[in-house]
């Protein structure tokens, strides 16, 4: 059985990296430890590659059709050029086709129909994260798109079924293989919209609560209706649910929170689950 | 027509080299779109609060904002007091 040696989540706002300065140094200063004590955790893991969840932000799949689930299977993947939003440019990312595969594999018959692409255009939901935890772009990196941009949006309960299928699936592999996991998106934030630059920071607050307590069954019972009052990106929290599933029962840790840093328009949390491998 | 069709022609030009190609054939694809004058309009003339209130995706639209300059929270501040019509 190979090892789960990393579970973690993070914001994946292209603001911090677009606008570096923008913030309150003090602000900043809180953000980039929260990602510095991530890197730490994903170093002294030492994966051998690593599974990152993000949403699709409609780069890729929309027209014709927009699978809830999208599994890239290729040797390498492309992010597209986000120098103004985003402030980084189009940059190669290694995967590894095989692990793809047998995942792609493993989880269809778990029962979760995962869409298959050779060609998944990355951008800031899986780039900022790596440019923070993984900078060197040297890690191997397999990729899920979930489908929370628009409705109608996967349901919170099959993002967890998900997680668990991925985790049977780490579980199958060789002794020696160590794996992490990195979910990327949230917390409460709008996008597009008049409400842009405003945060939610009861609900955020409440959501890291049920990630630490591992209530589990509360995260699962929010609407969409109770998601949607923290804004239409909010819903990116299937992305940290899909982490929950695959780290059913481990305790969690919040690493770094700011509840609100205007000029990046949201907050900004960073979080660690406690799996037995790590 | 619906937000839909408009959807879609902002989701084939989401990357800067796709939006430049548009902006030299802009009318055949609106054409190809069936968009109406007020929709070419909104488009061309970034005007993003319209573009909002007829139901365009926020995603799509916080990208189209990119492309014509509408950064810097001055999206945010076009699109204050507007309303969706519902989809």
């Amino acid at each position: 059985m190979a090892r789960l040696v990393a579970a973690l989540a993070t914001v994946h706002n292209p603001f911090i990296t677009a606008f570096p300065d923008a913030a309150p140094s003090e602000q900043a200063d809180a953000v980039h430890a929260g990602f510095g004590l991530l890197r730490a955790e994903l170093e002294h893991a030492s994966p051998d590659w690593a599974l990152v969840i993000t949403n699709e932000h409609l780069r890729n799949a929309f027209y014709p059709y927009l699978p809830p689930f999208a599994l890239g299977v290729a040797p390498q993947f492309q992010s597209v050029e986000e120098v103004r939003n985003a402030g980084l440019g189009a940059q190669v990312v290694p995967s590894d086709e095989n692990v793809a595969s047998q995942l792609l594999e493993s989880v269809w018959d778990g029962g979760v129909d995962v869409a298959v692409t050779h060609d998944l255009l990355l951008d800031h939901g899986t780039m900022v994260p790596l440019h923070f935890l993984t900078p060197r772009l040297d890690l191997p990196i397999v990729h899920i798109h979930q489908a929370t941009s628009r409705g109608p949006r996967p349901p919170l309960k099959r993002c967890y079924q998900l997680g668990q299928l991925i985790r049977e699936f780490v579980e199958t592999r060789p002794a020696s293989e160590r794996v992490a996991l990195v979910g990327t998106g949230g917390l409460s934030h709008w996008v597009g919209t008049p409400r842009m630059g405003e945060v939610n920071a009861e609900w955020d607050q409440a959501l890291l609560r049920m990630l630490v307590e591992r209530r589990d069954s509360d995260l699962l019972s929010m609407s969409n209706a109770e998601i949607e009052a923290a804004g239409n990106g909010a819903h990116e929290v299937r992305n940290w649910v899909t982490i929950a599933g695959a780290t059913r029962g481990c305790p969690a840790e919040v690493l770094g929170y700011v509840e609100h840093i205007q000029p990046w328009t949201m907050g900004s949390a960073q979080i660690k689950f406690h799996v037995q491998g790590g | 027509m619906s937000a839909f069709d408009i959807d879609k022609l902002l989701h084939s030009i989401s990357t800067r080299p796709a939006w430049e190609e548009f902006l030299t054939q802009a009318d055949a694809r609106m054409d190809a779109c069936n968009l109406t004058r007020p929709e070419r309009e909104a488009l061309l003339g970034g005007d993003a609060r319209t573009l909002y209130e007829m139901g365009v995706n926020e995603y799509l639209l916080l990208r189209y904002s990119g492309w014509i300059g509408l950064g810097g929270g001055r999206l945010t501040r076009a699109l204050v007091g507007a309303r969706r019509e519902a989809r």
